[in-house]
């Protein structure tokens, strides 16, 4: 099992669209994953799941990635919070 | 629109199926779109939903029926999209992306597959428990974003769970019914109108919520605001549906069914004389050309125009496109909306009027997204229309120039809504010359004489009416305000608004002032109010002098017909018996009684009497 820390970076928060991206990419690792937030944990392939976080700019949120690949997934994962979900 | 009822809430109730009587029950309403429907009911059932807790013997059934369930749920959320993609295009369809990326969320599902089987419990049990613990945790989120989505969500739960108790209501739209429901929402209006409906009855909504616009686009007649015609309905009753007078009457008697089926076939008579002629110009009989335009919100309204024979688009209300949003349309949304209108109607003119929000015209939360949220104790008296920006320059000087990037397309004409003094006209002009002198120093082509013009809603704008003019090029009336401010009733308010009447003396004088006005300062002066659009002022309108009306497309040809029938001259000595008249009874008996004596047809089909033989 692997964590990493990351923030909600681009304007308008996890929403929809995002949201759905974070969610496609998720699902092409074998990997479970979950993202917390002040205590709330939400399964990562759950497009409902993720939106029920209510994640806006600034939001703290940790990662947990479990599973074979576990390593490339919250890589890639966090990389994509990073990046502001290519969002501006 | 705060002035619409809606439903409190969507959750699931349990509710006691009420006493259904046979008897004739006749329902007033709001008329939302015009025509006659005689048919059978059906019960659209979406948030009275009654779920139960059941224990189940064989849980693998309630999965093949959640599975079925789902997939129809799926599939009218993709004729959905599909049929707005179609129709109204990209961006409105994009409306609906979230709730079909939520029905199709197998992990969720799983959950509730997982819970039937260990639980054995039925399915739309299961569903209304996940989906609530969902809905709560977004429903506790500060942003409005986030809120908006637990609505969403609550409406794909009711469409699985409407799907799970009834399987039938596909089939029971192999007919031709006439739907009732609590709320009609603008996805119900497309997704219904594939099949061959006759007609929407709702018990909240008003003639301009969406769902009210799309019937008018797509034909159907509507009366909706009826309050609890859910209540006297049950599927298969007969019911008629008089869109043009917003009557609904339940279990007609044979009489009530005979008298009906005439108008109906009168009023369609009525009807395809009005729009065989609706393209020829409203002359009056000694030769005063008036021009009779329309007022849009929607650019899915657009199509209606030329079939009503619009003299071009009298009100182009922008707002519409910050309500949709819920968000302030960037310059370039705007001006591919507006071009697509210029084109439209096109050799015809439009007229953009800027951002009027505030006061009733948007949801609070709405404003909140463009401004820091704020409460004012009378918003109708504060800060709205021109004064928001006014403050916010930048809003408005984007909106200039998509306005004027337009007209580089066809004609263009720009409005600024809720002025009160001259000085608020001369400082919107000069943001006006700030967006023109950046157009010219990038080369963009706009028409360098677009035409101005300020809406006369506020009794001292209409007092300076002549010193306004002289620094527009046109006036155009706004009516419901007008009426609001001048006899200081608050049409929201249900303890006053009875004595809210635009044919108070005071009104009608006032009108005749600003016409006078502006006619002084060489300017034209229309009307863009409910008043434009209402039979029963026509005449009178037409005998003060007014110059354009802009009203809903339906009643372009009706009114096109009253102008050409009637001539000038004796429409002035008739206005001028009525701003002599001293009080508001007399001056409607005498509306009522010219239109009735001059327009026989033309009466019986809007009047709201009750003789109809």
């Amino acid at each position: 099992m692997v964590q990493q820390e990351v923030m909600v970076k681009n304007r308008l928060g996890l929403h929809t669209r995002p949201a759905a991206s974070l969610v496609k990419l998720a699902a092409k690792f074998k990997s479970e994953f979950y993202l917390e937030r002040d205590g709330y944990r939400v399964n990562g392939k759950s497009i409902i799941g993720v939106m029920t976080l209510a994640a806006e700019q600034g939001a703290r949120i940790t990662l947990t990635c479990e599973g074979e690949d576990e390593q490339q997934a919250i890589s890639a994962l966090a990389d994509f919070f990073d990046r502001g979900f290519d969002e501006q | 629109m705060n002035s619409e009822s809606r439903p409190q809430s969507n959750a699931p109730i349990t509710k006691k199926e009420p006493p259904v009587t046979q008897e004739e029950i006749v329902l007033r309403g709001i008329p939302a779109s015009p025509g006659i429907a005689i048919g059978k009911v059906v019960v659209l059932k979406k948030d009275g939903v009654v779920v139960h807790e059941k224990s189940v013997d064989d849980p693998n059934s309630e999965l093949e029926r959640l599975k079925k369930a789902i997939e129809r749920s799926a599939g009218e959320l993709d004729k959905v999209y599909n049929t707005t993609l179609e129709k109204l295009g990209r961006d409105k369809a994009m409306i609906f992306e979230a709730q079909i990326l939520m029905i199709s969320d197998p992990i969720f599902f799983d959950v509730i597959k997982k819970r039937i089987i260990k639980e054995k419990k039925n399915a739309e049990h299961v569903v209304a428990q996940e989906f609530s613990i969902q809905i709560d945790q977004l429903k506790r989120s500060d942003s409005d974003v986030f809120r908006l989505r637990a609505l969403e969500l609550e409406d794909v739960r009711n469409r699985i769970i409407r799907n799970l108790t009834e399987a039938k209501l596909k089939s029971r739209f192999e007919g031709t019914p006439i739907v009732v429901t609590r709320e009609l929402t603008p996805a119900d209006a497309i997704l219904l109108s594939r099949n061959a409906v006759l007609g929407y009855v709702s018990d909240f909504g008003g003639a301009r919520s969406h769902a009210s616009i799309l019937s008018r686009s797509l034909g159907i007649p509507a009366v909706v605001g009826l309050k609890e015609a859910t209540k006297h309905v049950e599927d298969g009753m007969d019911l008629i549906l008089d869109g043009y007078r917003g009557v609904v009457v339940i279990n007609p008697s044979e009489s009530t069914s005979k008298k009906y089926s005439k108008r109906k076939a009168w009023c369609e008579e009525l009807d395809s004389e009005l729009l065989a002629e609706a393209s020829e110009p409203a002359l009056t009989t000694d030769g005063r050309l008036v021009l009779v335009e329309a007022n849009v919100e929607l650019l899915e309204e657009l199509p209606s125009l030329k079939t009503h024979g619009a003299d071009g688009i009298g009100l182009f209300r922008t707002e519409q496109m910050i309500i949709d949003s819920d968000s302030v349309p960037s310059e370039e949304e705007q001006f591919n909306a507006f071009k697509q209108a210029v084109q439209e109607a096109a050799p015809k003119p439009v007229v953009f009027r800027t951002f009027d929000i505030g006061g009733d015209k948007i949801f609070p939360k709405t404003a909140s997204s463009i401004v820091e949220s704020h409460d004012e104790p009378n918003p109708f008296l504060g800060w709205r229309g021109i004064r928001m920006m006014l403050d916010r320059p930048e809003l408005l000087r984007d909106q200039l120039r998509a306005i004027l990037r337009a007209s580089a397309f066809g004609k263009c004409k720009i409005m600024y809504p809720m002025v009160a003094t001259q000085e608020e006209v001369i400082r919107a002009n000069k943001i006006l010359e700030e967006a023109k002198k950046s157009l010219l120093d990038e080369h963009a082509a706009f028409d360098k004489k677009i035409e101005v013009g300020v809406m006369i809603e506020i009794p001292s704008a209409a007092l300076l009416s002549r010193e306004i003019s002289e620094k527009v090029n046109f006036l155009s009336i706004g009516t419901n305000d007008l009426t609001q401010y001048l006899l200081a009733i608050d049409r929201t308010n249900e303890l006053v608004a009875n004595m809210f009447d635009e044919f108070h003396p005071a009104v009608l004088r006032t009108l005749k002032y600003i016409i006078d006005a502006g006619h002084d300062a060489g300017k034209k002066v229309a009307m863009c109010g409910e008043m434009a659009g209402n039979p029963l002022a026509t005449v009178m309108l037409l005998g003060m002098g007014l110059d354009e009306f802009s009203a809903v497309s339906s009643m372009l040809p009706i009114l096109k017909k009253i102008i050409r029938k009637t001539s000038y001259k004796t429409a002035r000595r008739f206005a001028r018996q009525l701003v002599k008249m001293d009080s508001t009874e007399e001056i409607k008996k005498a509306l009522d009684d010219h239109l009735k004596t001059q327009f026989e047809r033309i009466y019986y089909t809007t009047s709201t009497e009750e003789n109809i033989d």
